[in-house]
C-alpha cells in the first residue's frame, strides 16, 4: 500500500511539476515576412540582405527583392541570420522525460523484436523537454525507440502542438535495429561464454533474418487474403518494400559490414547509426550508397589508444571520404539542444563549416527522407525556420525567434520562467548587482 | 667414533623432539646419505664438478670433491647430474585453507548490494572488520598438500613461505618444507612475516569497497594497534579507570607496530607498489613488497622505496591479434607489456633492486621455470635468478644459516637436474627436502635405442630396428632391406617395448604385435602374427644410440621493441617536459581573468615556471625562448573544480553513510589518460573529488595534470585539504534501486541528522582528547580518523565541498554550519542555488555548477542553464565544473554557455573556468590568472576560447609544455607504429596460447569499466 502511494505521488508530481506552460503557435494566418537578415538557404548560399516570405505555413518567397503582399506582417531582422531547423536526428525527445525516474521512461519495450511499437504514440505534447529544446533551433527531432534487436518505428516530430498528432511531421519514418555485437563483450555480470556469446549473436541476426522472410511471405497471403493478422509482421510493409529505411545502430567493423550485407541479401534500405568505425569500411557503404549518421562524436574515444582528438574528427574524415553522413547524439536528451556546438567543435577540427551547417540541416533531412519538405530554406518547403543573433554552431549566439509550419514559437520555456521568477525575487531583495541580458 | 657418537645424539634429538605417538612399528629408516659424482651449485657462483654431498638425518654434514664417506651411508651414484640448492618461494598460500569465494553477482543492483553487506565478527574479541585478521597464524592453518608441493617441487622448490591469503590484513606466514608428513615436522619458522594488502577484492563486500578505503582501512587499524599498545600500559600503572577493550587482533599487531616484525605488502601494480611504501614510511614499517611484474613502469620510484621485492614472473600471454578487428580492442599499453614483462626481472637486477623470485601471481604455476628462462633469455643471469631463488630469499625470511645454499650444516635441501635449470630440455630429476629425496621424474630404466637386428621366431629374413628419440618415448623405424615401415604402436610400458605394424611389405602378413622386454644389449620377448601364432623374437644391438648434436635453431630472442615511457602505453613520454629557464610569448590576446580583463598584442615572459612580466614589447633575456603568439589567445590553465579523473581503482567508498577518513590523495592514478585527454583541452588544475554515495564522503586532492610524472608529483602541496559532502538522492540511495531502504539516511531529513551527529561527536572527540593529553594516567583517545577529518573541519583547517541540489538541503547545510561554525568552501553542482543565491552570497560560499545539465533524475528538474550567472550577478563566486572525464576536455566551451544563457560578458564567462575555481580552492595567489609571480600555468588557443571553433595549442604547467598539437600528431603516427610492430612481432614470435578475444584489462587502467564508478556504488553528480 505504502509503495502504491509513493507511486501515485510520483505520478502527481509528475503532472504538476513536469508539464510546460509553454502554448502552441496559433496557425499563420497571414503572410510573414522577414526582411534585411542574413538568409542561410544553406542549399543555394547565404542572401547577406534578403527577405524570406512564407503564407499558410510554406516559405513563398526568398531573395533580395521579394514583393511583400499587402496583408504580410513584415519583420525587420537587421543584423540577424535566418537558418531552416536543425534537426535532432537520433532523439529521445518524447519518449524520456527523466531518465532516473521509471515512470517517464517509455523508450524501451520489453522483447528482443517490436516493429510494431510507434515512436509518436507515447509523445507528450507538454513535456519539458520540448521548449527547452527548440530555443536552440532544433525545431525537428527523429525520435527513436530503444531497445532489444528490433526496438521499434520512429517518427520525425515538430517540436510544437496540442497533440501528439499536431506535431508528427513524418511516421513511420524508419524500423530501428540494434545490430548485435559482432565480438565478445565484456561485462563483469555476464556469465556467457564467448562461445555462447557469438551462439546468441548468430541467433539474433538468423531470428532478424526470419522476422523479413516472414514479413513477406506475409504480405503474399495478403495479396491473396487468406491471412490472420500479426502486428509485428504487418508492420514490416514500408521496410520490406525498400520504402523506408532501417536506422540500424552499428558501431564495430564488423557490425557495419555484417548489417549492410544483410540490407543487401534482403533488399533493404539501411541507415548506419553510431557509425564509429565507418571510416573504415568507406568504400563499402560507398558502394552500397549507405549514409552514415554519427553520433559519438563529443564522446570519449573507447580506446587509450585513440588520441583525443578521435571522435571529433570523424565528421572530417567521413565527408574527405565521400560519405553521406549526419551528426547526431545519444545518451541524455536534455542535452540534445547542444548538438549544434559539437558540430562547431567539429569544425574545430577539420570539418569544412558548411558541411557541418548541412549535417544537422539538408543532410539529416535527406536520410530521414524528409528533404522536400524541410532542411533547407527554399520556395515551396515548410516554414520552420528561425532567427539567430548569430552562428548558430557558436554557443555564445541565441536564437530569437523560432517558427514551425508559418506559427510563432514560444520560446519561453520552464528555465526562462524559473529565470524570470528567482530574478523577481532578487529584484525585490535588492540584491541583483547586474541585470540579466 | 666422535663424528658417529654426535650423529647418534643428533637422532635421539629429532625423536626426542616429536610429540606424536608412534603408530604401529617404528619407521626407522636409513638416515645417511652421500651423493657422489655429482656437479653441485654450492652457491649461486661457485660450482663444483664431481662433487659429493653428505646428508645425515636431514641436514648437510659436508659437501666436497674429496670428502669422508662413512661406511654405514647410503651411496646415490649421481652421475650426469646437478644439484642446486633447493629453491624458496616466499609468497604462496601453500597448504593453507582456500579462501572462500562469495558467489559472484549476476547483476550490478546485485553487486552493489553486495558493497553495502557488511559481514561482521561474531565470535571473539577480534577486530570489527572481518578483513582485518591478523593475529591468524599460517601455522595454525597448515596442513601440507600433496599435489601442491609435488606441483611445486617440480619446479625445484623445497621451502615456501605459506601466508594466509584473505583480508586486508591476513594474518602472520611460516616457512615451511614442501616435505610430506605431520604439519608439525614441515614448518621450520611460524610467525615470519604479517601479510598485508591494499588491494581489494573483484567483487567487494561492506566496507571497504574501494582501494582508497582499503587503504584508509589499513592506516586505522595501523593506528589502533599503536593506541592498544600504548592504552593498555597505561592502565598497566592506573587500573582505576575502565579497561580498554579487549582486542586479539589488534594485540597480534604489536609486534608489527613496534617494528619487531616484517610486513609484507602485496600489491598487484607499480602505483600500489609506491602506495604502500609510502603508507609503510608513514608507519615506519619494516617491510617486503610482494611485487606484480609492473616494476619497470616506474622504476626509479620503486628503487626509491630501497626495499626488497618478492617478484613473480608472471608475463602475460600474448593478446589475441588474430584479426585485425581483435587487434583493435587491444590497448598500446598492453602490447607494450607482453613485449616488456620478461625484462622485468633485468630491469630490476639492473637498478640494483634486491629481488626474490616467486611462482605468486602466475595463474599456472607450472609455467614458472618456462618463464623464468624467458627472463633469463632476456638479460637476467642465470646466477642472478638463482640467487634470487635460494641465497636472497633465505636471507629475507633471517634463515641464510639454515637455507640456500648447499653448505655444512644447512638443511638438505637440493634439486638434482640433468643440467643447467635454464635450458628448456634439462630435467628435474629429484628434490631432497630435509634429507628427504622425492623423485620428479626418475630416469628411464631401460633404453632401447640403437639400431637392432632383430630375429622374428625362424623366419628366415632379418629386420632391422631403429629406435631413436627419447629413451621413455622412443620412436622405431623397422626396415627390411630396402623397405622401411612405421609402427602404428611403438611405445614403453615398464622395461617393456611394445610395438605393432603392418607387416605385408616386408614379407610379413597382416599386423604383427610384439612386446620386448629391454635389457642392455638385447630386446626378447614374444608377439603375434595375424594368423594367431605366436613367435619368440630376440635381437641384437647392432649399434649404440648416438645423441645427435642438437640442430635446432637456437631460439631467437627478440628484446623489447622500445624504451619505457612515462606513463607506459600511449601518448606517453620518453621523459617529462623540460622548464626552461624563460619563455617569451610574443603579440598575443591575452585572457587575463583578472581586473586587466583581455589584453590584445601583447607579450607575457615566464622565469623559471612563474609569470615574470606582462607586457608591449618585452625585451627578452638572453637564451629565451620565444613564442610567437601572433593570432593566438592565450587564456590561464583551465581549472576543473570537480573532477574524478585520474582516480584509481573507485570513485566512491560507499561501504558507510560516512567516509569521512578515505583519501583521495592516496590514490592519485597518474596513469588515466583522461589526464592527457583534458590536457589537450587546455586544462591544467583539478579538484579530485570522492563521489556522493555518502553524506560525508571521502577527503579531495587538488592537482596539476602533470602527465608522465608520480602521482606524488601532481599533487598541489599548497591546496587546503578538502572533503566531500553529499546531500539529496544520492546519499539517500534514491536512484540505487529499490531494495536500498536500510542505510540510514534515506530521507534528507535523516542526511541532515547523521550531518549533525558527526559534528557532535567530532566536538566531543576534540574536548576528549584534549583532556587525555593532560594527564599521562589516563588511557589515550585513541585516534579515529573519520573524526579527526570533522575537527579540522572545526578547526577551519579542512575545506567543505558540499554536492547538493535542492534549495532547502543547501539552506539546511547553511545553517549546520551556521551552529558549528565552520565554513563551507563550495556547493558543489548546487543545481537550485539559484533559487537561493542570497543566502550564499551571505555566507560566502563558492558555487561550482554544472552549466547546462539537467533533467537526467528527479532533483534536477528545477535545474537551469541560467543558474551560473544568475548567482554571479547576486555577487556569489560561481564555477564551471565538469564532474566528467568527457566534459573536462572542453571547460572553455562550458563557459561560454553564461554568455548564452544570461549574457555574462567573455572575460566574466572564462572567469568560470580559470580564476572563480581558483579561488573556490583558496589557491587565487598560485593559479587561475595571468599575473605576475603566479605559477605559468597556460592554455594557448587558436581562437577565442569561448568560441567552437578554438582549439587549444599548448598547454603549460609551471613554465613546462605539457601538451602541443604538434607533438600529438607525431605521437598519433607513433602510436600507430608500434602497434602494427607489435602485432608483427607477436604473430612472429608467438609460443604462449593468446588471451581470449575479450582482452584483459591492465590492472586499473582501463577506464571502459570501472565496478566502483559512479553509477555503480551511488553515483557522483
Amino acid at each position: 500500500m505504502k509503495t502504491l502511494k509513493i507511486f501515485l505521488s510520483i505520478i502527481i508530481l509528475n503532472l504538476n511539476l513536469f508539464s510546460s506552460d509553454q502554448i502552441p503557435g496559433r496557425k499563420q494566418t497571414k503572410p510573414i515576412a522577414l526582411i534585411n537578415g542574413s538568409i542561410h538557404t544553406v542549399t543555394n548560399g547565404t542572401l547577406n540582405k534578403g527577405t524570406i516570405l512564407f503564407e499558410n505555413g510554406k516559405i513563398t518567397a526568398i531573395g533580395e527583392s521579394v514583393v511583400i503582399p499587402s496583408n504580410a506582417e513584415v519583420i525587420d531582422i537587421s543584423g540577424k541570420h535566418v537558418y531552416p531547423s536543425l534537426i535532432s536526428i537520433t532523439s529521445q525527445i518524447g519518449l524520456v522525460e527523466i531518465e532516473a525516474a521509471r515512470p517517464t521512461r517509455d523508450n524501451i519495450e520489453t522483447g528482443k523484436f517490436n516493429p510494431n511499437v510507434r515512436a509518436e504514440i507515447t509523445v507528450n505534447p507538454d513535456g519539458e523537454l520540448i521548449p527547452t529544446t527548440r530555443t536552440n533551433g532544433i525545431l525537428l527531432t527523429h525520435t527513436m525507440p530503444e531497445g532489444g534487436i528490433v526496438s521499434g518505428k520512429s517518427a520525425v516530430l515538430k517540436m510544437d502542438g496540442w497533440t501528439q498528432e499536431d506535431m508528427v511531421l513524418d511516421a513511420p519514418t524508419g524500423l530501428v535495429v540494434n545490430w548485435p555485437n559482432m565480438t565478445p563483450s565484456q561485462s563483469p555480470f555476464l556469465r556467457a561464454t564467448e562461445e555462447e556469446q557469438k551462439k546468441e549473436r548468430d541467433k539474433d541476426i538468423s531470428d532478424l533474418k526470419n522476422l523479413f522472410e516472414n514479413g513477406k511471405a506475409y504480405q503474399l497471403l495478403k495479396k491473396n487474403g487468406n491471412y490472420k493478422t500479426d502486428l509485428k509482421l504487418e508492420s514490416l510493409e514500408p521496410f520490406i518494400n525498400g520504402n523506408k529505411p532501417l536506422y540500424v545502430s552499428a558501431n564495430s567493423q564488423l557490425q557495419i559490414e555484417s548489417a549492410v550485407q544483410f540490407a543487401k541479401e534482403l533488399n533493404l534500405k539501411i541507415v548506419i547509426v553510431g557509425g564509429g568505425e565507418a571510416i573504415r569500411v568507406s568504400d563499402l557503404l560507398k558502394k552500397e550508397n549507405v549514409p552514415v549518421i554519427l553520433t559519438d562524436i563529443y564522446q570519449l574515444p573507447s580506446k587509450n589508444w585513440h588520441d583525443p582528438d578521435y571522435n571529433w574528427e570523424l565528421p572530417k574524415k567521413m565527408y574527405e571520404a565521400g560519405l553521406q553522413f549526419a551528426v547526431g547524439m545519444r545518451g541524455e536528451n536534455s542535452q540534445e539542444r547542444n548538438i549544434p556546438f559539437h558540430t562547431g567543435f567539429a569544425v574545430a577540427h577539420g570539418l569544412p563549416y558548411d558541411e557541418a551547417l548541412k549535417s544537422i540541416t539538408i543532410n539529416a533531412a535527406k536520410i530521414l527522407g524528409i528533404e522536400n519538405k524541410v532542411g533547407s530554406l527554399e520556395v515551396g518547403k515548410d516554414a520552420t525556420l528561425f532567427i539567430s543573433n548569430g552562428d548558430p554552431l557558436e554557443i555564445t549566439s541565441n536564437v530569437e525567434r523560432a517558427f514551425i509550419d508559418g506559427r510563432i514559437v514560444d520560446l519561453t520555456s520552464h528555465h526562462t520562467e524559473l529565470r524570470d521568477k528567482y530574478i523577481r525575487k532578487y529584484e525585490d531583495l535588492g540584491v541583483l548587482k547586474k541585470k540579466l541580458k | 667414533m666422535k663424528k658417529i657418537l654426535s650423529l647418534f645424539i643428533f637422532c635421539a634429538n629429532i625423536i626426542l623432539a616429536q610429540t606424536f605417538p608412534a603408530e604401529g612399528i617404528r619407521s626407522n629408516q636409513p638416515a645417511q646419505h652421500a651423493l657422489i659424482n655429482i656437479s653441485v651449485y654450492v652457491t649461486p657462483t661457485k660450482k663444483i664438478d664431481n662433487c659429493k654431498i653428505l646428508i645425515s638425518d636431514g641436514v648437510i654434514k659436508d659437501v666436497g670433491e674429496n670428502i669422508t664417506i662413512p661406511q654405514s651411508a647410503r651411496i646415490w651414484d649421481c652421475a650426469g647430474l646437478t644439484a642446486y640448492p633447493g629453491f624458496i618461494d616466499l609468497s604462496t598460500d601453500y597448504g593453507q585453507p582456500k579462501r572462500p569465494q562469495p558467489t559472484a553477482p549476476t547483476s550490478m543492483q546485485q553487486a552493489m548490494m553486495m558493497q553495502q553487506t557488511q559481514a561482521t565478527p561474531t565470535r571473539g574479541s577480534v577486530y570489527w572488520n572481518n578483513r582485518v585478521r591478523p593475529e591468524n597464524l599460517a601455522s595454525n592453518n597448515f596442513l601440507p598438500d600433496k599435489d601442491a608441493a609435488e606441483k611445486l617441487r617440480a619446479l625445484g622448490f623445497s621451502t615456501v613461505v605459506s601466508a594466509p591469503s584473505s583480508g586486508f590484513i591476513r594474518g602472520t606466514s611460516a616457512v615451511v618444507n614442501l616435505g610430506d608428513g605431520n604439519p608439525h615436522s614441515q614448518i621450520i619458522n611460524s610467525n615470519l612475516f604479517q601479510h598485508i594488502t591494499i588491494e581489494r577484492e573483484q567483487m567487494s563486500q561492506g566496507y571497504p569497497n574501494s582501494l582508497m578505503g582499503a587503504i584508509s582501512l589499513v592506516r586505522q587499524t595501523l593506528l589502533d594497534g599503536q593506541w592498544y599498545l600504548k592504552a593498555n600500559s597505561v592502565y598497566k600503572k592506573n587500573t582505576s579507570q575502565t579497561k580498554p577493550e579487549e582486542n586479539s587482533s589488534l594485540a597480534a599487531l604489536e609486534a608489527v607496530v613496534s617494528n619487531k616484525q616484517k610486513v609484507v605488502f602485496e600489491v598487484n601494480d607499480e602505483l600500489n607498489s609506491i602506495r604502500a611504501g609510502s603508507l609503510a614510511k608513514e608507519f615506519n614499517l619494516n617491510y617486503l613488497l610482494r611485487g606484480n611484474g609492473y616494476e619497470y613502469r616506474r622504476l626509479s620510484a620503486i628503487k626509491g622505496l630501497n626495499v626488497p621485492i618478492i617478484l613473480p614472473v608472471n608475463f602475460p600471454d600474448a593478446p589475441n591479434v588474430e584479426t585485425p578487428q581483435l587487434a583493435l580492442n587491444v590497448e598500446l599499453d598492453a602490447l607494450r607489456h607482453w613485449d616488456f614483462a620478461p625484462e622485468n626481472p633485468v630491469k630490476l637486477k639492473n637498478a640494483g633492486i634486491n629481488f626474490a623470485l616467486t611462482t605468486s601471481q602466475l595463474k599456472d604455476v607450472t609455467k614458472f621455470r618456462e618463464n623464468l628462462i624467458n627472463a633469463v633469455n632476456r638479460g637476467l643471469k642465470k646466477e642472478d635468478a638463482i640467487a634470487a631463488l635460494t641465497t636472497i630469499p633465505a636471507e629475507l625470511i633471517d634463515m641464510e644459516n639454515k637455507l640456500g645454499t648447499i653448505e655444512n650444516g644447512k638443511i638438505a635441501n637440493l634439486v638434482l637436474t640433468t643440467g643447467d635449470y635454464f635450458v628448456e630440455k634439462t630435467k628435474i630429476r629429484e628434490v631432497w627436502v630435509a634429507g628427504k629425496r622425492f623423485e620428479v621424474k626418475a630416469a628411464p630404466k631401460v633404453d632401447a635405442r640403437g639400431v637392432w637386428n632383430v630375429q622374428l621366431g625362424n623366419l628366415k629374413d632379418t629386420l632391422t630396428f631403429d629406435i631413436t628419440g627419447e629413451a621413455e618415448t622412443p620412436s622405431v623405424s623397422i626396415s627390411l632391406e630396402k623397405t622401411k615401415i612405421k609402427p602404428t604402436v611403438s611405445k614403453m610400458d615398464g622395461s617393456n617395448l611394445i610395438l605393432s605394424f603392418q607387416g605385408d611389405s616386408i614379407k610379413l602378413k597382416g599386423v604383427v604385435r610384439l612386446t620386448l622386454n629391454v635389457e642392455k644389449n638385447n630386446l626378447f620377448g614374444r608377439g603375434e602374427l595375424s594368423d594367431g601364432s605366436e613367435i619368440l623374437t630376440s635381437a641384437t644391438l647392432k649399434s649404440s644410440f648416438v645423441e645427435k648434436p642438437d640442430t635446432t635453431k637456437p631460439v631467437i630472442v627478440e628484446k623489447a621493441l622500445y624504451d619505457v615511457v612515462y606513463p607506459e602505453g600511449a601518448f606517453g613520454f620518453a621523459k617529462s617536459p623540460e622548464q626552461p629557464k624563460n619563455i617569451l610569448f610574443t603579440n598575443a590576446t591575452i585572457w587575463t581573468s583578472e581586473t586587466e580583463g583581455i589584453l590584445q598584442n601583447t607579450d607575457l615572459l615566464i622565469e623559471q615556471g612563474k609569470i615574470k612580466e606582462i607586457g608591449k614589447n618585452i625585451s627578452a633575456p638572453k637564451n629565451t625562448i620565444v613564442i610567437d603568439a601572433t593570432g593566438k589567445h592565450l587564456s590561464p590553465g583551465l581549472i576543473d573544480c570537480h573532477s574524478h579523473a585520474a582516480i584509481s581503482d573507485g570513485v566512491n567508498e560507499s561501504g558507510q553513510a560516512i567516509t569521512s577518513e578515505v583519501r583521495i590523495a592516496d590514490v592519485v592514478n597518474s596513469d588515466d589518460m583522461s589526464v592527457y585527454r583534458q590536457l589537450a583541452g587546455g586544462l591544467t588544475s583539478a579538484n579530485l573529488l570522492h563521489g556522493s554515495a555518502n553524506a560525508i564522503g571521502g577527503q579531495n586532492q587538488v592537482i596539476k595534470l602533470k602527465w608522465s610524472l608520480l602521482p606524488e608529483e601532481m599533487k598541489i602541496k599548497e591546496a587546503k585539504p578538502g572533503i566531500k559532502f553529499a546531500l539529496g538522492e544520492n546519499p539517500k540511495q534514491s536512484n540505487w534501486g529499490e531494495q536500498f531502504n536500510t542505510r540510514y539516511p534515506q530521507t534528507r531529513m535523516g542526511v541532515e541528522q547523521i550531518i549533525r551527529d558527526e559534528f557532535r561527536a567530532a566536538q566531543d572527540y576534540k574536548l576528549a582528547k584534549s583532556q587525555a593529553a593532560k594527564n599521562p594516567n589516563l588511557i589515550p583517545v585513541r585516534t579515529d580518523l573519520e573524526l579527526e577529518a570533522l575537527e579540522e573541519i572545526l578547526d577551519s583547517e579542512r575545506l567543505v565541498h558540499a554536492h547538493s541540489y535542492r534549495q532547502d538541503e543547501i539552506l539546511m547545510l547553511m545553517r549546520v554550519s551556521d551552529d558549528f561554525k565552520f565554513n563551507i568552501a563550495t556547493f558543489q553542482h548546487v543545481l537550485e542555488g539559484y533559487k537561493i543565491a542570497e543566502e550564499i552570497e551571505k555566507h560566502k560560499i563558492g558555487a561550482s555548477c554544472f552549466s547546462d545539465w539537467w533533467a537526467y533524475k528527479y532533483e534536477v528538474v528545477d535545474a537551469i542553464p541560467y543558474a551560473g550567472t544568475i548567482m554571479n550577478n547576486v555577487g556569489v563566486n560561481v564555477s564551471f565544473n565538469s564532474d566528467s572525464n568527457e566534459m573536462a576536455r572542453r571547460m572553455n566551451l562550458e563557459a561560454a554557455k553564461a554568455v548564452r544563457y544570461g549574457g555574462m560578458s567573455e572575460e566574466d564567462a572564462l572567469k568560470l573556468v580559470t580564476i572563480n575555481p581558483a579561488k573556490q580552492l583558496h589557491l587565487e595567489n598560485k593559479i587561475g590568472s595571468i599575473k605576475v609571480g603566479k605559477d605559468a600555468d597556460l592554455a594557448i588557443w587558436s581562437a577565442s576560447p569561448l568560441s567552437t571553433k578554438a582549439l587549444c595549442e599548448q598547454t603549460w604547467i609551471d613554465g613546462r609544455k605539457f601538451y602541443d598539437r604538434k607533438d600529438d600528431e607525431i605521437a598519433k603516427l607513433d602510436v600507430a607504429k608500434q602497434r602494427t610492430e607489435l602485432v608483427q612481432k607477436i604473430l612472429r614470435t608467438k609460443k604462449s596460447p593468446s588471451q581470449p578475444s575479450i582482452p584483459t584489462p591492465m590492472p586499473r587502467r582501463s577506464y571502459s569499466y570501472d565496478c566502483d564508478g559512479e553509477v555503480f556504488t551511488g553515483g557522483s553528480r
